[in-house]
């Protein structure tokens, strides 16, 4: 019974989500109506707290990897993973209820269902058990699907759900059967088992095929997750038409998520290991993956960007931008190394805050003028100073050039991928990122170049605790580009638990 | 262990021999003499109106849904049922956790009105009457076109709106 | 005997499969998609999962398949034959078919000549064993109760009508009374 307590205790935080999740949907229930949209959002901020809190605890304290309950791990990966999420949840629920386009009528739910998709990445980035990795990336799936369609009178994003149910049930579908057949050929779900057992098939004289095609199903479904060519097709149409709090989520906390799965899948199974007999064990088979990832990398970054050049809609440019985005973080996956794999951590942090306040802006601009046209936002930089500065500076971060934290975190990962041998790759992200220059800087020019009496819409001051929310974002998407080293340094120590 | 499944299939193959058997059986023997009634749907003396293909009514949809996913929590509690005795007060606790977590789903639709096969209509909104679904609905729960409404002066004053919180009845 | 019940539930799955595709109403497809849960849920037993088979029947046949009829008879009739892009669909089929058996023969295959897993005894019990063991498959077991209220709640919402109609100044007896003509003035 101790122990039981014990295990307990290091799941606080996903059942302190799960009770506040289940709470707030009494709450949208049983509270007065016409206020309790405004409640359960206050209510779930409070859950998210009281998460964050439980989180914050375990992140100092925990030893390199805990096992718990036979099919979890909590260690400093999944607490980093976690800690984003909750904070990437944070923002969309303050994101929500400054919306308008998130009508405060009816929407007590939709707090119910994104506490729940949070749950679903909690467990995505905490599991080296494929049935709890699959349920952990269903319950996110199903959620998301919800939250894209939850605009129900827009005919846009019931589109955007249709299109994603599809599109994901295929997905997880292919991935599933991946699974099965690493089951077959291992007799083992758990991925730290399956690491082994993989060398023997490798021993055994069955060549690399079978590997290979259990493995190329299961990282088409990961690719799908994160949105990386060739299974980028549901993005844009998705992004464009959820609703903007939404987006921001399946961009940010979603894909964040699935890279979280990704890295786990990859290290435990197919890293080259000591004790495991090194890479011969392997056969190479290492590298030729890492040599796989590395064109879909390349593949996804520049589809996304020479896409996104010709956007005239705000979301669906930040839909290709977060592809491009997808492309450069799998550069630092292909390397297949501890280096590699902390450049990725460090650049999703990044990615996390550039993205939530790029997305923020965008909110703020529907929420101002009802629209998302590029081309609209003429003259924003003269009418609210404030968030065409912060805008920038997420652009100028998006872009990758310094003092942001977006050209330290490419910078890493370019150097990860040069180490590695993959000079090619990094030539081609530094073609794509001067090639997203030119996108992102006409959302700037904009703002700023066009002379005022083009504006069409008044002035608009962006409510306090907006503009705090985007402060808050820009400052961090600056901060991280000069002091870097702590969070480099978690990390690095969150590499440790990978062995 | 094939043997455990034999008598289910024995179990099977009679159910569907006394179905079809009677089917083949009777198609074979009966005479037939056509009439344009005896081809009608009912042969009852109710003429059909309208089409077979009618859209039914969402409800009959959601009242599947939720079907659905009870259906499921009774499979997941079917193996509890087997080994709770066994294991012990840990199982009571686990099994009870889940059936809490889903009684949710229900008390969730029973609340918002999702249950009711009847909307009611509700007069406690001031300066009219507001009704959940639609204006009118026919006997078989479809819609009545508007142009007929309106024929009978309902219509005009119709207007659009959402519904606040979508909840069933306050 | 085994291999003839192997054959009877694989062919009644595969043409039921066939079927589905074939139909040319799609209220027939679904009903053509009963033979292949039932064949898969055959396969299952001989396969010894006896709870996988009765699980299937319980949720594919009794649940699944009469959501798949609602969802029919809620989409607005369409009797336009679906002959259209025949061609185009059978050459896609028979590459996915070819795609899906490479697949096998590559994989599969492979490994199952040589490796000598034990089939796993898959009863209700040790299943329910599994799912209760703190060490198990506790935390899937519970989170699989959250997946569904979520998917139910989303569900429903989904399902909803969106709109709600207001009718100004009329009583609700008005109303009554205006459908019970309305319905007499329809069938005359």
């Amino acid at each position: 019974m101790n122990l039981l307590r014990e295990e307990l205790s290091w799941i606080t935080p996903e059942l302190c989500l799960t009770l506040f999740a289940c709470v707030a949907l009494l709450v949208d229930l049983f509270v007065q109506k016409g206020r309790e949209s405004v409640m359960v959002g206050f209510f779930s901020l409070m859950g998210l707290l009281a998460t964050a809190f439980f989180l914050y605890r375990q992140y100092g304290v925990t030893p390199p990897a805990q096992p718990v309950f036979g099919c979890m791990v909590v260690d400093p990966f999944s607490t980093l993973f976690k800690l984003f999420a909750v904070g990437a949840l944070a923002f969309v629920v303050l994101f929500t209820m400054l919306s308008r386009q998130t009508r405060p009528d009816g929407y007590g739910e939709f707090y119910f269902i994104l506490l729940c998709a949070g749950l679903g990445a909690f467990f995505l980035a905490s599991t080296y058990n494929l049935l709890l990795m699959y349920l952990g990336l269903e319950l996110l799936s199903i959620a998301s699907y919800i939250l894209a369609g939850y605009a129900k009178g827009n005919r846009r994003s019931g589109e955007a759900a249709m299109k994603y149910v599809i599109f994901g049930a295929v997905a997880s579908g292919v991935m599933l059967y991946g699974f099965t057949l690493l089951y077959g050929m291992t007799g083992s779900i758990d991925l730290t088992v399956i690491g082994p057992k993989l060398r023997d098939q490798f021993a055994l004289d069955h060549g690399t095929i079978p590997i290979s095609v259990a493995t190329g199903l299961c990282l088409a479904g990961f690719a799908y997750k994160i949105s990386a060519a060739p299974f980028h097709f549901w993005t844009p149409d998705v992004y464009e038409g959820a609703p903007t709090p939404v987006t921001t989520f399946l961009a940010v906390a979603s894909k964040g998520a699935g890279f979280a799965a990704l890295l786990r899948f990859l290290q435990a199974g197919f890293i080259p290991d000591r004790t495991l007999g090194g890479p011969e064990a392997m056969m190479g088979y290492s590298d030729k993956l890492g040599t796989l990832v590395a064109v879909l990398a390349a593949l996804t970054m520049t589809l996304g960007n020479l896409a996104a050049l010709g956007q005239t809609n705000l979301k669906r440019m930040l839909a290709y931008s977060s592809i491009a985005h997808a492309g450069y973080v799998l550069m630092g996956v292909a390397t297949m190394n501890r280096e590699g794999f902390s450049s990725v951590l460090f650049y999703l942090v990044v990615y996390y805050f550039m993205n939530l306040g790029a997305f923020g802006v965008v909110m703020y601009y529907a929420n101002t003028t009802g629209d998302e046209q590029i081309d609209d936002l003429k003259g924003l930089g003269w009418r609210s100073p404030l968030v065409a500065i912060t805008m920038v500076a997420f652009l100028v971060a998006l872009v990758g050039l310094p003092p942001t934290a977006g050209f330290i975190g490419k910078w890493f990962l370019f150097t990860a991928a040069v180490k590695k041998g993959f000079l090619w790759l990094a030539v081609v992200a530094g073609i794509n990122s001067a090639i997203s220059l030119f996108y992102y800087f006409r959302v700037a020019r904009a703002m700023w170049l066009r002379p005022e009496e083009e504006a069409k819409y008044a002035t608009v001051h962006a409510s306090p605790a907006f503009a705090a929310l985007l402060l808050v974002l820009a400052v961090g998407t600056v901060w991280f580009g000069v002091g870097f080293d702590s969070l480099l340094r978690y990390c690095d120590y969150s590499q440790n638990l990978l062995r | 262990m094939y043997f455990d499944y034999f008598n289910v299939f024995v179990f099977l193959t009679t159910g569907l021999l006394f179905v079809f058997a009677n089917m083949i059986v009777g198609g074979l023997v009966r005479p037939q003499k056509p009439t344009p009634e005896k081809l009608s749907p009912y042969e009852c003396g109710e003429d059909v109106i309208g089409d077979s293909w009618i859209r039914f009514d969402i409800r009959f949809y959601t009242t599947a849904l939720i079907y659905l996913i009870f259906a499921v929590e009774i499979a997941f509690l079917f193996p509890w049922a087997l080994v709770v005795r066994e294991i012990g007060m840990l199982a009571l606790v686990e099994g009870f956790t889940f059936v809490a977590i889903l009684l949710l789903g229900l008390v969730y639709v029973w609340v918002k009105g999702d249950l009711d096969w009847v909307k009611t209509y509700n007069a406690s909104v001031k300066g009219g009457t507001e009704v959940e679904d639609r204006p009118a609905a026919d006997i078989h729960g479809g819609p009545l076109p508007v142009e007929l409404l309106q024929a009978a002066g309902v219509g005009p004053t119709i207007t659009e709106q959402q519904t606040k919180g979508e909840k069933g009845h306050s | 005997m085994e291999l003839l019940f192997f054959l009877l539930f694989a062919g009644l799955a595969i043409a039921g499969a066939v079927a589905t595709v074939w139909m040319r109403y799609v209220v027939h497809s679904a009903f053509a998609l009963m033979g292949t849960f039932l064949g898969v849920a055959g396969l299952y037993v001989l396969l010894g999962a006896d709870f996988l088979a009765i699980t299937q029947i319980l949720i594919y046949v009794g649940g699944i398949l009469v959501l798949i009829l609602f969802g029919i008879m809620l989409t607005p009739p369409d009797r336009t034959e679906r002959n259209a892009k025949r061609v185009i669909g059978f050459s896609a089929s028979l590459v996915a078919i070819a795609l899906f058996l490479a697949v096998q023969i590559g994989s599969v295959v492979r490994w199952a000549e040589k490796s000598n897993l034990e089939a796993p005894k898959a009863t209700a019990a040790p299943i329910g064993r599994e799912l209760l063991r703190p060490d198990g498959y506790l935390i899937p077991f519970e989170l699989v109760s959250v997946v569904l209220l979520v998917a139910l709640i989303g569900s429903v919402f989904i399902a909803r009508r969106r709109k709600a109609v207001r009718v100004d100044d009329s009583s609700t007896a008005a109303i009554l009374a205006e459908r019970g003509t309305l319905q007499q003035k329809a069938g005359a």
